[in-house]
């Protein structure tokens, strides 16, 4: 499932980096960090049972609006409470 | 032991920037003091452009006196609906002077830019990872504020998520620099010595920016960060920081 995080800190137009493959989306946790300040909305999901921490998390990071930082904030917290996490710049 | 102040609390989406104030002190020497951020909004709403910035400026400066702080953390985004204006001036002033000064009250960071201060004499510029290119193993860096001792030249520019206030936009020495990171609790450290290989300055990212040319730091953000916020200090001094917190 693909989950989009954006941060209304932000105002820019939001595009995802890369189309994902539909497979890939459809058998894992996919979620595509658009903004900074999303890390709250991550947590969010995972407090809703949205998003498990007991399988992996695959997070796509863009080139702008400080998507790359709020991955790496995100994935340093899964690594934290022994997720298991990697993030995507690309296909 | 040296007092850091933490100027309101971590930002809301520095979710993983913990912090162990117990080991902080036993391994840094470092003691952390609360101070409310009403202590800097309680300026109000100050002038727009550079003169409010430096108004927040001295209000700090009345905060490292009145607490006799080594170092502060503050969390600038509070000031952005009160205060009308940023702390991205006021922190670049204040590191450029030998008062390590970190953004977002984020503490890693803050704990990181002390090393860095005890180490090299600079803070350091504490830097969002922005872009990658795995094909040439070089990184984009990006953040509103630097210590001005650490550029060749700046100007002005809005602050980037908020459109207002004073924000730094520096091109900074191409060479050899060491970005570092040490986790809150003071039991993880990255720390690789790098070359900054260009600055750039474009839309839609943290207004100062530069290239990074890089050996680990992409493996090690894709899969296993300390966080976010990383800081990049002049000269190489990787295995010094390593021994540092060792």
């Amino acid at each position: 499932m693909l989950h989009r995080l954006a941060s209304s800190l932000h105002h820019e137009e939001l595009h995802l980096p890369f189309e994902p493959d539909p497979k890939w989306v459809e058998e894992n946790q996919v979620v595509a960090v658009l903004t900074g300040g999303s890390e709250a909305l991550f947590l969010e999901k995972v407090n809703k049972g949205e998003i498990s921490l007991d399988k992996p998390i695959y997070l796509i990071a863009g080139e702008q609006s400080n998507s790359l930082a709020a991955c790496c904030e995100i994935l340093s917290w899964i690594n934290q409470h022994n997720g298991n996490g990697q993030i995507r710049t690309h296909r | 032991m040296d007092r850091l102040g933490l100027i309101g609390k971590p930002s809301d989406w520095l979710i993983s920037s913990t912090f162990d104030a117990d080991l902080i002190r036993e391994k840094l020497h470092c003691e952390l003091i609360e101070i409310p951020i009403r202590e800097v909004q309680s300026l109000g709403e100050v002038e727009e452009g550079e003169k409010g910035a430096l108004r927040i400026y001295e209000r700090l400066k009345e905060l490292v006196a009145k607490y006799n702080l080594y170092g502060l953390t503050l969390r600038c985004f509070d000031l952005l609906t009160v205060c009308k204006n940023t702390g991205c001036l006021a922190l670049a002033k204040l590191n450029a002077e030998g008062i390590p000064a970190a953004c977002e009250g984020d503490v890693p960071a803050l704990l990181t830019m002390v090393l860095a201060k005890r180490i090299s004499g600079y803070s350091g510029f504490q830097c969002n990872p922005a872009r990658i290119n795995t094909d040439n193993g070089e990184m984009l860096w990006a953040h509103c504020t630097i210590p001005l001792n650490m550029v060749d030249k700046y100007e002005y520019d809005s602050h980037f998520e908020s459109g207002i206030g004073i924000s730094i936009h520096a091109d900074l020495p191409l060479g050899d620099y060491t970005l570092v990171k040490v986790s809150g609790d003071l039991k993880r450290i990255f720390a690789e010595d790098v070359q900054l290989v260009r600055n750039q300055y474009q839309p839609n990212l943290c207004r100062t920016q530069v290239w990074l040319k890089t050996q680990h730091v992409i493996p090690y953000l894709l899969s296993k960060p300390i966080a976010n916020h990383h800081l990049l200090v002049p000269g190489h001094h990787a295995a010094e920081f390593v021994k540092a917190v060792e």
